[in-house]
């Protein structure tokens, strides 16, 4: 049977969510049924492209025998022509798409994650007037984001890299309006607390994305010097490192590393970026889950791996040698990946918020994903790659299930604040079991999702000999499991606050969420439980090897077995315990009074203030922040405003520019 | 026909452009400006035909001069979209003097 890729799926599969992102503002005028109807249809128009990519692309080797490279991926790339620069840079930039088994792969998991995000989106934005805005932004975000993964050169990547960006932004701060009272002081109302948490979105990114952007004009001079023109193509990349010698040849390759890094790291925050994720749970929780699952903070994680292909496939399918000085890129982002990932996970622990433990998680999950495509890339193991890619794909399911519950729970006591909840098992039992399974999958249990990934993770990393980056991430799987059932116990379990007992009197009536938010729970929960046994053929489908349905079976009892009876499974075990364990004690059956620890232990009562204060890193880019600001309000003074001192400074420049041209 | 010296027509056109200049960076009131600003559009259209006049030894350009022209017409739209600014700024703040217009610093 041969299914091939519907025609123009590869354009379709961004411009479609295209399409609806101009149509449904102003089909939310009329109707807001539609509007809903139109922007699910689209991303969901969207996926089936997406898959039959997967389908044609990874299973039909025959169509596309002549681009196939040995290695076994089939990367399949076709080219417009878009800004033609042949007679100034002798080259011209082109708006390509690149299908190859990554690609594809990640195109697949944005839209089908944000598929069930934007059904949930119906039920959670019911009471949104702005509903045309809140639309246009959502697609236009995954749209981006499908571009980001497909490009086929660094131009392309960047431009939909600040895309995206612009729509965390603009989502971010979705609810500028609101004249609530602001959570937390300094600020008038919470609309403009969710203006500022935007902007510091925005700005963070941005400042790592300048770095970034050096960085690919660095790649396009060292390929103009070392090729002859410049180019910003991937398979042109890969195919000779000239440019990589011409780099180490001028000494820049330790500059070209860091800068090169520095936008991932922005974008998915990690290390000195990561100050932007927990306050970007000011939107609303919808976009919170497409930012953490599928979207945005993923695109970092592509862009290494992107990034390890282009030198994997140099080094395999053209027989080059990769210069030494590039594993320097790799070796940061292993080490900034495994001190994030313990970083975030301790603020976890102490966090008030439930989406805040969430982002907390979020970036912590980040910081395994960098540093496995850090020691993938350092080892040239394509097993690490796949754990890489695999964690990503786990993560972006359970994290947008868990996101979605976090959502229900905030729909139906209108409150953030985990002290403020409890209890709410019997009223929320579809949220509860989902959150569960989302909560379990997070903590690396079996036969979960998370567990396959992450005990590859920490597989790959044992073997590899990298002793702190391996202390720091199986403390934090420890970590990990802690936090996610403190998450649960606080919210479910326990006795009902006062908070919510007030909520009772005043006849509020706390209920399960409606159908079409119970759906994606249930779907995303299911997803969650199976999709860790087909990892094997996914691993297969993403290397372009081809599936056979007959020995699909005996491949998947083989994968879960090895997985398993691996060595690290008793490690896994032994992670979860001791995780499991104090927080059942402190939050679910609540037999030990966290508080009373706390008060007892100065030892602890300094550590829960230096974790709830952000390891005081927050606070110092703060003070740089105003440090900044006072410094521009002195520069500002020569702004007078008045114009007729403006144009006595131009007449000025004027002359000064004339008399350069005259001692010239 | 004689022609002058090219310094005397460049020396005009250029006085008119930095007479314009002056106006700008010495007057408060908004009108005046908008005469400056005019005045310089007429020194550099001068000067741009002068230029020409210059290069093609006695014969100016058909492209310069429709280009001039051109810049003629387009001044004078400038002028009827300031006035209108200017009737406006009057209207809302009472004023017409420059320094007194500093809304958008605050």
């Amino acid at each position: 049977m041969v299914i091939t890729m519907l025609p123009y799926a590869d354009v379709l599969v961004w411009l479609i969510p295209i399409i609806a992102a101009i149509i449904s503002p102003i089909v939310a005028h009329f109707s807001r049924r539609l509007t809903h109807g139109i922007s699910v249809g689209a991303i969901f128009l969207s996926w089936i492209m997406a898959f039959s990519m997967l389908k044609d692309i990874l299973t039909n080797k025959a169509s596309y025998e002549i681009l196939r490279i040995e290695l076994g991926t089939i990367p399949f790339e076709h080219n417009i022509i878009w800004l033609d620069l042949t007679s100034v840079l002798k080259t011209s930039i082109s708006f390509g798409i690149l299908l190859d088994g990554f690609s594809v792969f990640m195109a697949n998991v944005v839209t089908f994650v944000a598929i069930w995000i934007f059904i949930f989106s119906i039920g959670y934005m019911s009471e949104e007037q702005d509903i045309g805005r809140y639309w246009f932004l959502m697609n236009i975000f995954v749209s981006a984001m499908v571009i980001l993964v497909l490009s086929s050169n660094l131009i392309q990547m960047f431009i939909a890299w600040e895309v995206v960006g612009l729509c965390s932004w603009a989502l971010i701060s979705f609810w500028y309006k609101s004249m609530a009272p602001s959570p937390v002081p300094g600020f008038k109302t919470e609309g403009e607390y969710n203006a500022h948490c935007g902007l510091k979105a925005l700005i963070t990114t941005s400042f790592a994305d300048a770095f970034f952007l050096i960085a690919i004009a660095l790649v396009g001079y060292a390929t103009m010097i070392s090729m002859g023109k410049p180019t910003f193509d991937f398979l042109d990349l890969s195919r000779s490192f000239a440019w990589l010698d011409a780099l180490i040849r001028m000494g820049m390759m330790p500059i070209f590393s860091i800068m090169l890094l520095s936008g991932p790291l922005g974008k998915s925050a990690q290390f000195p970026y990561h100050e932007w994720l927990p306050e970007a749970m000011a939107g609303p929780t919808t976009v919170s889950a497409l930012i953490h699952a599928a979207t945005m903070v993923k695109a970092g994680a592509y862009f290494v791996g992107r990034f390890f292909l282009v030198i994997y496939m140099g080094v395999h399918a053209y027989h080059l040698t990769a210069p030494q000085g590039i594993s320097l890129f790799f070796l940061v982002a292993m080490y900034i990946g495994a001190f994030t990932a313990f970083l975030a996970g301790t603020q976890g622990m102490v966090a008030k918020e439930l989406k805040k433990i969430l982002a907390y998680s979020t970036i912590s999950q980040l910081g395994y994903i960098f540093a496995i495509f850090g020691i993938a890339g350092i080892l040239f193991s394509e097993e690490a790659f796949f754990a890489g890619a695999l964690h990503i794909l786990s993560h972006a399911v359970f994290k947008a299930l868990l996101f979605l519950c976090a959502g229900a729970v905030l729909h139906a006591v209108h409150t953030k604040y985990v002290h403020e909840m409890g209890g709410l098992r019997k009223y929320m039992p579809v949220t509860f079991w989902t959150m569960i399974i989302g909560a379990l999958s997070l903590s690396g249990v079996p036969p979960l999702a998370g567990f396959f990934s992450k005990d590859a993770i920490i597989h790959t990393i044992l073997e590899a000999h990298v002793i702190i980056p391996a202390m720091l991430l199986i403390i934090t799987a420890v970590i990990t499991v802690f936090y996610s059932f403190r998450m649960i116990g606080l919210v479910f379990y326990g006795e009902e606050s006062d908070y919510l007992k007030k909520l009772k009197e005043k006849n509020h009536h706390i209920h399960e969420a409606p159908l079409v938010m119970k759906i994606p729970l249930i779907v995303l929960a299911t997803v969650t439980i199976i999709i860790g046994l087909f990892f094997e053929p996914i691993k297969k489908i993403m290397w372009g090897e081809g599936l056979d349905i007959a020995l699909l079976q005996t491949e998947i009892i083989h994968y879960v077995s090895e997985s398993i009876f691996s060595s690290t499974f008793l490690i896994t075990i032994i992670i979860i315990t001791s995780g499991f364990i104090p927080a059942y004690f402190l939050y679910i059956s609540r037999k030990i009074d966290p508080k009373e620890l706390i008060e007892k232990s100065i030892l602890l009562r300094a550590l829960y203030f230096f974790l709830i204060n952000r390891w005081y890193i927050n606070s110092f880019y703060y003070k740089i922040a105003d440090g900044v600001r006072g410094i521009a309000r002195e520069i500002r003074k020569v702004q007078t405003g008045v114009s007729n001192i403006n144009i006595f400074y131009m007449i000025l420049g004027f002359i000064i520019f004339l008399l350069i041209l005259l001692t010239i | 026909m004689t022609a002058l010296p090219m310094e005397i027509y460049f020396s005009v056109s250029m006085s008119i452009l930095a007479i314009g200049f002056y106006i700008l960076a010495t007057k408060r009131n908004i009108l005046r400006m908008l005469l400056g600003i005019e005045l310089m559009i007429t020194g550099a259209n001068m000067t741009f035909v002068i230029i020409s006049y210059w290069l093609g030894n006695g014969i100016v350009d058909p492209l310069v001069r429709s280009i001039v022209i051109i810049s003629i017409g387009i001044a004078s739209v400038i002028v009827a979209v300031a006035i209108s600014l200017v009737i406006f700024v009057y209207r809302k703040f009472g004023t017409q003097d420059i320094r007194k217009l500093r809304e958008l610093k605050w």
